[in-house]
């Protein structure tokens, strides 16, 4: 805000830049209005855990779509990763330290992110269609590894990273007596706090919206712009292949129909949170709160027993009001 | 800047208008109450144990037996429509709320929607058709809460948590389609398969009835084996494609009637409709008539209302502290032929 504002414009601004916020608070207030068992600490730690696969694509997402570029690989390649996990902590692989089914899906994920970066940036495909390539190669290989079944009975241990809880405690008869924090609301931390660092604390961050903002300009500035777009889908791998091992962890299976669709979820989730498709705008904490908007939404309409097909619909109507805003008021900027 | 926020006040009408879509308003009175009173989460976790109490105590006089959540994979077909409208009605006529989720064939979604139903402390008991092998880790969490657990129609392969089953075998219809060819063409043939969508347990359940077939039959010639991903555009697709290779095909087994029916339109486009045997499962209308006009063979009913009822009887017994005689149900399939169509379809009001 520059100093010569006056108090309207600066209540403007910051009603404009929290604008997203409130609709989340809206609709906690809504849900809470609907249901008693919408606003308890218990659920709404349930809303984080069932969010922070979302949020740790949408930091890789997010960072694609601000350099103006899209990745419809995500769900698929988190799917390839999980298969991967899945293997090497099941069977004959039940004892293997737990860091090589993790190391693996990591490096698988960051694989298919380095295979998307270099056919955009190096070879010049369109994203759309590089990472729809990989999103059917992916899928392909994951039904392809597993036969098309799924692997279960995987190590307890594998299992507890995305179900266990810090605190949790148990009556003598064995009930549950407190519910605890589950490890996936930390890891939903981390990624906003990795994520929020990444690109707006740190040079390739600024970087990262050089590039979306006008690719021309910043190469003539001196940036190496095939190298940072390259970067862009190597992190998007990465974040699938963290999500890769702790979705098989979260289903305590792998399956090769895994993460069916959720690039749309993220991509919409980001969009939700005000990150341009056109590229160069939007926040990371922006697409974060995205990211809560869905998982509110669909939480409460869940606990008030309404279809997920309408869920389905109300996600669209979302989207279309979210591009609709991005194209008008970003649409302008540019 | 009128124009975003006129755009996020349309948003949330838009939520609030959908919340109209719901079945039943899950909100108590008592409930109400307690948020009008402004109570913490806690104290209001201490009132819903006291309700729960209550609703022990109703039981006894037949009155109400709790809320129970029913979660079903999904519900895109009639076959599944008709299973969700029996399990809410033989719910509400034996004193059970219920609240009835899909999971559009999602296995995280299934197990985001049982820990909900936990976290929400409403039920007495879930009863979930599995999606997968995944929701075990929900069936853990409702365990430790207290909740009781049954699995319906699709169960999983570890039942540590899982206090009662109630299904109609997947793969005995998967055994008993192959069978019907032979009794039909003999014990060599040439048989095209058409999957469901690979992975899915409804799947791998009756692939098993079929492998256990192909074992049993060796001369059995599969020249196809596909996925038509439970749906007839998929189905038709393939099976368009099989007919055009010029391969002999002698009869067909379809995983369900979805399928069953793009593949009834290839064979109509290919002049054999009716000529080569095809059986599924489902019996959705559209397969009746088929099977009525001598397009299909027979179509399997999984029996739903006789699952839903077995399922219900079960909760009940557990609820008001019983021991049910037994905790696997498994309900018999049903073949519909022409020979019986027309006594089917008047036990089950024309369905």
């Amino acid at each position: 805000m520059k100093k010569g504002d006056s108090r309207k414009t600066r209540v403007k601004k910051v009603v404009s830049r929290l604008g997203i916020v409130f609709v989340l608070i809206g609709l906690i207030i809504l849900w809470s209005c609907l249901s008693s068992a919408f606003f308890t600490v218990n659920n709404l730690l349930l809303i984080i855990k069932q969010v922070s696969i979302y949020s740790i694509l949408c930091v890789g997402m997010t960072i694609v779509l601000i350099t103006g570029g899209i990745d419809l690989s995500v769900g698929s390649v988190v799917a390839l990763c999980a298969v991967f996990a899945a293997h090497y902590c099941a069977g004959d692989y039940l004892e293997t330290p737990l860091i090589v089914p993790i190391m693996l899906s990591i490096m698988v994920g960051l694989a298919c992110g380095a295979i998307n970066g270099l056919g955009i940036a190096f070879a010049g495909i369109p994203p759309f269609i590089m990472t729809m390539c990989m999103m059917l190669a992916a899928r392909g290989a994951a039904y392809v590894y597993t036969n098309a079944k799924a692997i279960f009975n995987l190590n307890e241990r594998f299992v507890n990273i995305s179900n266990g809880f810090l605190g949790r405690t148990y009556g003598a008869d064995g009930i549950l007596e407190n519910y605890g924090i589950p490890y996936m609301v930390f890891y939903f931390a981390a990624a906003v706090a990795v994520g929020v660092v990444l690109l707006h604390l740190t040079t390739y961050g600024r970087r990262i919206y050089a590039l979306g903002g006008n690719k021309s300009a910043a190469r003539y500035s001196g940036l190496n712009t095939k190298l940072l777009e390259f970067s862009a889908y190597v992190v998007s791998g990465l974040c699938a292949g963290i999500c890769g091992f702790l979705m098989a962890s979260r289903i305590s299976s792998g399956n090769a129909n895994t993460a069916d669709g959720y690039e749309m979820t993220v991509i919409s989730a980001a969009v939700i949170g005000g990150v341009s498709l056109s590229g160069g705008v939007g926040t990371m904490y922006g697409a974060m709160i995205g990211v809560l908007i869905v998982g509110v939404i669909r939480n409460g309409m869940d606990i008030l027993g309404i279809n997920t097909y309408f869920q389905q619909i109300l996600q669209a109507v979302i989207i279309f009001v979210a591009v609709y805003i991005d194209v008008r008021v970003n649409g302008k900027k540019k | 800047m009128k124009k975003k926020w006129l755009a996020m006040v349309l948003t949330g009408v838009m939520a609030f208008g959908l919340c109209a879509c719901g079945k039943e308003a899950p909100v108590t009175e008592e409930a109400a109450g307690q948020t009008a009173e402004g109570q913490t989460a806690e104290e209001t976790s201490d009132k819903a144990a006291a309700a729960e109490e209550g609703k022990a105590a109703q039981a006894g006089d037949g009155e109400s037996y709790g809320k129970i959540l029913f979660i079903q994979t999904h519900n895109n077909n009639s076959f599944m429509s008709y299973m969700g409208e029996m399990f809410e009605q033989v719910a509400a006529e034996n004193g059970f709320e219920c609240t009835h989720l899909t999971s559009d064939s999602n296995e995280a979604t299934q197990i985001d929607q049982i820990e909900q139903g936990v976290a929400s402390k409403e039920y007495v008991g879930i009863i979930v058709d599995c999606t997968g092998e995944g929701v075990t880790q929900g069936f853990k969490e409702a365990k430790e809460a207290g909740l009781y657990v049954m699995t319906l129609h699709e169960g999983v392969t570890d039942n540590t948590y899982v206090d009662g089953i109630v299904a109609c075998s997947l793969a005995e219809t998967g055994y008993q389609h192959i069978k019907l060819e032979v009794d039909e063409l003999g014990d060599s043939f040439n048989l095209a398969i058409v999957n469901g969508s690979e992975g899915h347990g409804a799947t791998v359940a009756i692939r098993e009835g079929y492998d256990r077939a192909l074992e049993e039959f060796p001369n059995i010639n599969v020249v196809f084996d596909g996925a038509g991903n439970w749906n007839a555009e998929d189905a038709m697709q393939l099976t368009g494609s099989w007919f055009s290779s010029g391969t002999k095909i002698d009869g067909i087994v379809c995983m369900n009637d979805g399928m069953a029916t793009g593949v009834r339109q290839v064979m109509k486009d290919n002049g054999v409709l009716g000529t080569i045997p095809i059986y599924s499962n489902d019996c959705e209308q559209d397969t009746l008539k088929a099977v009525e006009a001598g397009e299909q063979s027979g179509s399997f009913d999984m029996n739903a209302l006789a699952q839903c009822e077995a399922a219900i009887n079960m909760m009940k017994t557990f609820v008001t502290g019983g021991t049910p005689e037994e905790t696997e149900i498994y309900v018999d399939p049903l073949l519909v032929t022409v020979d019986n169509l027309e006594e089917y379809r008047a036990s089950h009001g024309g369905y």
